[in-house]
């Protein structure tokens, strides 16, 4: 057997799978390196739960391949899913069993030990409420303790598909500082799958975009951020001659309908020498913002 | 062998707390029971000559529990074991395991079987309960000293067996079909159609009827061997196809 040297947790190729006429995941090649956090973005019906279920082996690809850790998936499936701990969708629970005994189905069949079952509920902070029957448990609660399943068996990689639903925001806070701590303190690969931004942007050391299906983007967030422009907004009293003249130096412009321009620059050096011209044309300035795109800008770019 | 151990283990814990489980124990109670209320109002059982008392006493009940009860009880606690997973949607989880798909159908298929077997031994030993309780408060009846424990388990036993083959069918029904209902409607419907399909020719080989023709002259002590290997043979068989067809389906 071969083994892939590039250190990528995990990688697919061409990845793609219909449901009758709809294509939901059309070609699909990820690269998720180890040790990251990989935030994989998408609106709803984008593709992304399809992904993840190929990913974990639930369906089969049409076309393409998934190799985890350098091997592929279709040939090494159970060897694989030890190195794997998975959230799908919602939690799956057994609530007429205890935490502690939902945590005990799943350990007897990975062959795990029982101090993992303690570790895992430490690690959710769920020791408390571990002997209560789980219909007993709030959202919240259930969430930790579907989190606490995919950890059993220590695995390497961690497939979390909208792991903060239902979560409160002190919840949600946890989730993001529990996700960060992951690569750093025990080394695991985070495939964290969200249709929202503010979740992913502030823990991801990568991001893939995921629209209609098809990949549009994946890389680092400072590369898609660089996929949008700055651009400045300017309220002058003559926005026509303003307009005229930023044009002839060279400046791209636009008029928004509301008597403000809309310049691309590129940098604040840019908004200096712009109000500068202006001024020394005679044209008075009543508004000047310096706008940098965020994330939600470029993604609702990307997936409009 | 060690992974599906570990896989029988963890259905059995699932099982804990659940109807399926004291189903197990109370259908059994449900036939003896209401065979004893008759016996204890009528006080007296009309036995045939060629049969002892204990016997036809035990007849009454293991015909009801093959012919009717076994398919029935079959259909709903297939239906409660597929069901503990169906909700929740807990396939994704169970196949995102390391843990081969088929080894997850075949604790399924032995956990239907253990409860079953289950509810045969609380049969044999409800029938013994109620046949004592009876000697003792309606001795008129003439029930035997010597209990025929051999014969009881022995037919429970071979029912057991030949439910083999409807318990495959229902398990596979259970998990391969998400809905409750659906599995339940066609356990009932079958088990309905047998009660008039085992008049015919053919009757005897009809799944549903197969416990029945099975528990049928239980006081003369005929072994019906072509039902009982048709039963126990078809159930494999049926068990092997139906986590053929399982396991290779998407899990959607």
């Amino acid at each position: 057997m071969q083994q892939d040297v590039q250190p990528l947790a995990i990688r697919t190729s061409g990845l793609t799978r219909r449901f009758g006429d709809l294509v939901a995941v059309d070609d699909v090649n990820l690269c998720v390196p180890r040790g990251s956090v990989y935030g994989f973005l998408g609106p709803n019906g984008a593709g992304k739960t399809t992904t993840i279920r190929m990913l974990l082996g639930l369906i089969r690809p049409h076309e393409g391949e998934v190799h985890l850790f350098g091997q592929s998936l279709h040939d090494e499936r159970i060897g694989l899913m030890r190195r794997v701990g998975a959230l799908v969708e919602s939690p799956s629970l057994y609530p007429h069993l205890t935490g502690r005994e939902n945590l005990e189905v799943t350990r007897r069949l990975l062959g795990s030990s029982r101090e993992q079952i303690e570790r895992a509920l430490a690690t959710v902070h769920l020791e408390e409420s571990a002997d209560r029957c789980v219909k007993a448990y709030s959202t919240g609660m259930r969430q930790r303790l579907a989190l606490a399943l995919a950890l059993l068996g220590d695995p390497e990689l961690l497939i979390l598909d909208e792991p903060t639903n239902g979560l409160d925001p002190a919840g949600i806070r946890e989730m993001r500082e529990f996700l960060r701590r992951l690569p750093e303190e025990l080394g695991v690969t985070v495939f964290l799958s969200s249709h929202l931004l503010s979740e992913v942007e502030q823990v991801a050391t990568h991001i893939g975009i995921v629209g209609h299906g098809r990949l549009l983007f994946q890389g680092t967030p400072e590369e898609l951020q660089a996929q949008l422009e700055d651009h400045v907004t300017l309220g002058v009293d003559r926005p026509e001659k303003a307009e005229r003249l930023l044009l002839r130096a060279g400046w791209a412009v636009r008029q928004n309908g509301m008597g403000h321009l809309h310049v691309t620059v590129n940098g604040r050096s840019d908004v200096t020498l712009i109000n500068t011209r202006l001024v020394q044309e005679g044209i008075r300035v009543f508004h000047l913002s310096l706008e940098q795109p965020s994330l939600e800008d470029v993604f609702l770019r990307l997936t409009s | 062998m060690r992974v599906m151990a570990r896989a029988l283990r963890a259905e059995m814990l699932k099982l804990k707390r659940t109807l399926a489980f004291w189903l197990a124990l109370i259908a059994p109670l449900v036939i003896v029971g209401a065979n004893f209320g008759m016996f204890l109002q009528r006080g007296a059982i009309n036995t045939p000559e060629y049969a002892s008392t204990w016997l036809w006493y035990g007849q009454m009940n293991i015909v009801i529990w093959g012919l009717l009860m076994i398919p029935l009880f079959v259909t709903l606690e297939t239906a409660l074991v597929g069901n503990m997973e169906h909700t929740s949607d807990h396939w994704k989880h169970l196949n995102a395991l390391p843990v081969p798909r088929g080894v997850i159908y075949a604790a399924k298929q032995f956990s239907g079987m253990a409860l079953i077997a289950l509810s045969s031994l609380a049969l044999v030993l409800t029938i013994v309960s109620g046949g004592v309780l009876l000697r003792l408060l309606r001795p008129a009846i003439g029930l035997e000293p010597s209990i025929p424990w051999g014969r009881l388990f022995a037919y429970a036993g071979m029912i057991f067996v030949g439910a083999w083959l409807i318990i495959s069918i229902q398990t596979w029904i259970s998990l391969r079909w998400k809905s409750f209902v659906v599995a339940c409607a066609v356990g009932v419907a079958l088990t309905m159609a047998g009660v008039f399909i085992i008049h015919t020719s053919w009757g005897d080989f009809w799944p549903w009827a197969l416990p029945g023709g099975i528990a049928n002259e239980f006081s003369e002590g005929v072994v019906h061997l072509p039902e009982l290997l048709f039963g126990s043979i078809g159930g494999v068989v049926a068990a092997v196809l139906g986590g053929w067809d399982v396991t290779r389906r998407d899990v959607l």
